[in-house]
């Protein structure tokens, strides 16, 4: 059975790992966690003056679905704008795809991640 | 011998029609009862639903119970008999796993009594995954360098942590105890309950990971 | 569905081992080693082939120097594993080995390929054999052990290889639990105790909590790759890397000197117990021999990392049971190779305490596989093993990671399951991996088997809600199920072994062994009877002597024509004229036998008062 080309390669080669400066203003920090499993996730936004989203960069220590699902959230992010950012999804459609499964909060914890750096860089730019 | 649980009427055993001190299996004829397989720990155990059991008292029901329903002394019955037992057992297991850990058996306790799963309520003390995510970011660095004294350090920390959460949980239960006939005190507790547990399922991952750095030389 | 009684109820006890296999029985006194005539009980766990015969045990072992390529030994070290685990044992087998069907090996001898079931199958059904002849009754179900840390593929083998031979393997149990069972047996304190337990292949170390009868296992670890054979490696690598730089770096050792070379090491490392060195000669053939005496602190210095390895495996189980070298009072210690002196002294260092010699580390294990025997069998009521599983159990997850649903040193029997999701909308099948393992990662993991969850109905990403089910009974083996539930479609379930046998092919094998088993039946049958009727004869023949005067010449003549028939029914090869033979031989000699009864009776009773005798 062959995985999903995409899917797989982001696990292997995560991108988007590291940090940017939580002090500064364009920045969103969203640090969120799964308490049935312990993983806790950090992920940060760079937004630029016209809202959009410029940067995006996460840290997890948790299982390889939320590692997956993080990397993929940030490439999809980047060129973004703030409204958009929070339609994730995952699109693509899945014809005699067979995968593993993945764990159930595994999924959601990218997209809270998002929600939670949006709302932090909003409050603090007293949005 | 122990308390009865605040459970509905004692069953009665469907062979010799004694009553049965748990759903498990007969004190007189020790037959197999048809909702071992389903009852919750507790009452599987025969124990009460409380937080502070005495565990010596667990491990003892759990030997005596696992005497008569064992499959392994009914390897000549028939194999939908065989089946029971094993399920029976299998469940047993589990329950003394469940109610012989202080962690786990607070969390099967709440949800014994209505308090919402980890999965509706993922809410932790304000700042505390900020301060996971550092602890593991340290930890990862400790790593790195090999530094035997800072994984060392950060071991201690959260085992300390860890006893702290488990004493704050065990006096939650003890007023829970006490106050639950009033509904708003007792949504309270649970709701805290909730925010505590989960904050011991993030420091016990992150303290097994530690541990597991300490002895890797070993 | 089967009706047993008691009198059918004898379960043989079997130790299947890397170097020698023996068995054991409950008996109302205790559980008793099975013997041959001469009071052996270790059977070298070795396969010879030899002139189209095929032969077990010190017969077998006695063909591996002139026939290294046709005697198998240390099939144990095969079972459930694919050629990559086997490289390092590989290199010094003497034999050939040769990858098989499903990521399993076979053992390539005399141009047919064989796998490790049917090799220990052969073991088995000499095992069997012999405890029905010391018995005089048939077996047909057994308790076989194995080690505990032994992997579901592992046991499944092992399951197998017993059906091969004929046997309905009621349980499969662990080395050191088996051996806790026989070492606790007459002990009525509650206790703590650690089982370690150095075989020739194997390593495992189990923590137990014993009280009232009940013996809990609280943790085990261990390592299948890692025994007695590990140390006498050591020493034929340090032989054969001298040997070169003294003949030649080209030098090659074929299969003959490679037994040889083993031979040696294993009987230098057994000298090495008891003697402070001990001399090798190799004659390597054209006058070149190769002399040299191994001290036993060089041997130590060989085996150090071993035995350090095995430490660690302590020092872990006793973690996971929660407990200190302090809390254990009684270390066990079990299997030949706890023969070796630095073996004791390091555990007792560990452990701070003497360890335990005192079993005989080549029958323990046997004796307590007939003490669950004997609780299987409902003769013994008293007794209760609760064993637990020694490797995590769970499944592959998206991104190759492995989503745990038991955790090592559960206690079996044992239930788990857990709900999961899809990753892409509309995805229709799941794949299930199963895996066996500590690691983080799937690639790391033993893989036990893989099955597709098939007719999920297209839904978001997220919605499908996929409930896995393992189910791991008293053996260790495990059943997963899978189904889909907010569809509410039962799935279609196929698992596929990783590092096993399918049904169908036990089954075919359990056919053609059925076919041989009965010829072998029949072969053992015939010596039983040959050597019956041979006393029979010499009994006839002395009563004729001491009292043939007895018999009328019509009874006389009776007798000689069925002592005749059987001399000539004997020398062939119908078993049931055989038997009817020494009926016929037994009734003619009645007047003979009532006759010696009659003397008898008068010497000592007849014409003696009441009070006299």
């Amino acid at each position: 059975m062959a995985y999903s080309d995409k899917v797989m390669d982001h696990f292997s080669n995560p991108r988007n790992v590291g940090s940017l400066d939580k002090n500064s203003s364009n920045v969103g920090t969203g640090i969120v966690g799964a308490p049935e499993c312990g993983d806790v996730m950090k992920l940060q936004i760079e937004v630029d003056d016209d809202g959009q989203i410029v940067d995006a960069k996460f840290k997890t220590f948790g299982c390889g679905s939320a590692i997956a699902a993080s990397s993929l959230a940030t490439e999809w992010l980047k060129g973004k704008d703030l409204d958009h950012a929070t339609e994730l999804k995952n699109t693509e459609i899945a014809s005699e795809l067979s995968l593993p499964p993945v764990k159930i909060h595994c999924s959601v914890l990218a997209e809270d991640a998002i929600k939670a750096a949006i709302q932090d860089w909003k409050r603090k730019n007293g949005k | 011998m122990t308390e009865t649980h605040d459970q509905a009427t004692p069953v009665k055993c469907r062979h010799c029609d004694k009553p049965m001190s748990t759903p498990v299996v007969c004190d007189y004829c020790h037959a197999v009862g048809p909702d071992a397989a389903v009852a919750d720990h507790f009452t599987l155990l025969g124990l009460p639903r409380r937080f502070d059991l005495d565990t010596a008292e667990i491990h003892r029901r759990f030997l005596v119970l696992s005497r008569h329903t064992h499959p392994d002394f009914h390897a000549d019955d028939t194999p939908e008999v065989q089946q029971l037992h094993l399920q029976v057992s299998a469940a047993l297991n589990e329950a003394y796993r469940t109610l012989n850990d202080s962690a786990a058996r607070a969390a099967y306790l709440l949800t014994l009594f209505g308090g919402k799963s980890s999965a509706d309520d993922k809410s932790v003390p304000d700042g505390f995954l900020g301060t996971m995510m550092m602890m593991q970011e340290e930890l990862a660095d400790a790593l790195d360098s090999d530094d035997r004294a800072e994984i060392a350090r950060i071991t201690e920390v959260l085992q300390t942590q860890h006893d702290g959460l488990l004493r704050r949980i065990g006096m939650l239960y003890e007023q829970y105890q006490e106050s639950v006939s009033c509904k708003a005190v007792v949504d309270d507790l649970l709701g805290e309950l909730r925010q505590q547990l989960n904050a011991v399922s993030y420091v016990k991952k992150l303290l097994s990971q530690a541990t597991d750095a300490e002895h890797a030389h070993d | 569905m089967r009706n047993t009684l008691m009198t059918d109820s004898l379960i043989l006890g079997i130790d299947l081992g890397t170097t020698n296999s023996l068995a054991a029985v409950m008996t109302p006194g205790g559980p008793e080693i099975i013997r041959d005539a001469r009071g052996a009980a270790l059977v070298p766990s070795v396969i010879a082939f030899v002139d189209g015969e095929v032969t077990v045990g010190l017969e077998a072992r006695a063909h591996a120097v002139e026939n290294p390529t046709a005697t198998v030994y240390s099939v144990k070290r095969l079972m459930g594993k694919s050629i990559e685990d086997l490289t390092s044992d590989l290199a010094v087998l003497p034999y050939e080995v040769v990858p098989g069907r499903n990521d399993t090996v076979c053992v390539k001898v005399q141009g047919r390929e064989m796998t490790p079931q049917e090799l220990s199958a052969i073991i088995l059904r000499d095992i069997k054999a012999r405890a029905e002849t010391a018995r005089g009754q048939e077996i047909s179900r057994a308790v076989i052990t194995v080690p505990a840390y032994f992997d579901d593929s592992q046991r499944q083998a092992t399951r197998d290889a017993g059906r091969i031979a004929g046997l309905e393997v009621c349980r499969i149990v662990n080395e050191p639990t088996a051996a806790a069972l026989a070492y606790g047996l007459d002990r009525s304190e509650d206790a703590c105790i650690a089982v370690y337990d150095l075989g020739g292949g194997t390593f495992d170390v189990s923590i137990l909590r014993v009280s009232g009868g009940v013996f809990e296992v609280l943790s085990t670890q261990g390592d299948t790759q890692l025994g007695g054979d590990d140390l006498d490696r050591e020493l034929i690598n340090l032989l054969t890397g001298e040997i070169r730089r003294e003949f030649g770096e080209e030098l090659t050792f074929p299969p003959a000197t490679r037994q040889a070379l083993r031979t040696f090491a294993e009987a230098t490392k057994v000298r090495l117990s008891t003697e402070s060195d001990a001399t090798v000669e190799v004659d390597l053939g054209a006058g070149r021999l190769f002399r040299r005496t191994i001290t036993r602190d060089e041997f130590e210095s060989l085996a150090v990392r071993w035995i350090d390895h095995t430490i660690e495996h302590c020092a872990r189980a006793l973690r996971d049971a929660g407990l200190g070298p302090k809390d254990i009072d009684q270390v066990v210690m079990v299997g030949g190779s706890t023969r070796v002196p630095m073996v004791c002294r390091k555990t007792g260092e560990f452990f701070g305490r003497e360890p335990y010699t005192a079993v005989n580390p080549d029958e323990v294990v046997a004796l307590g596989a007939a003490v669950q025997a004997g609780i299987l069998a409902g003769i013994k009521r008293d007794t209760l093993l609760l064993d637990v599983t020694p490797l995590s159990l769970g499944i592959e997850t998206l991104g190759g990671a492995v989503g745990k649903l038991i955790m090592r040193n559960s206690t079996v029997p044992c239930q788990a399951t857990e709900t999961f999701s899809t990753y892409v909308d509309g995805q229709t099948a799941v794949d299930i991996h199963v895996l066996q393992g500590e690691r983080e990662l799937a690639k790391d993991c033993r893989s036990l088997g893989k099955f597709q969850l098939t007719g999920v109905p297209p839904m978001p990403a997220g919605a499908p809600r996929v409930q896995v089910t393992f189910l791991l009974d008293a053996n260790g083996i495990l059943d997963v199920s899978a189904r889909e539930l907010r569809s509410g479609q039962a799935a279609s379930v196929q698992i596929t072994p990783a590092h096993g046998l399918t049904r169908d092919e036990v089954d075919s094998m359990v056919r053609d062994s059925y076919a041989r088993a009965v010829e072998d039946l029949n072969a053992h049958r015939l010596i039983d009877l040959r050597n019956e009727s041979a006393r029979i004869l010499a009994a006839i023949e002395k009563a004729i002597e001491t009292a043939g005067d007895v018999l009328t010449p019509q009874q006389r003549q009776t007798l000689d024509a069925a002592v005749g028939d059987l001399k000539t029914k004997r020398e062939g090869e119908d078993c049931d004229a055989v038997y009817e033979a020494m009926g016929a031989a037994n009734d003619a000699a009645m007047p003979l036998t009532r006759a010696q009864m009659d003397d008898v009776l008068s010497k000592t009773i007849k014409g003696r008062k009441m009070d006299e005798v």
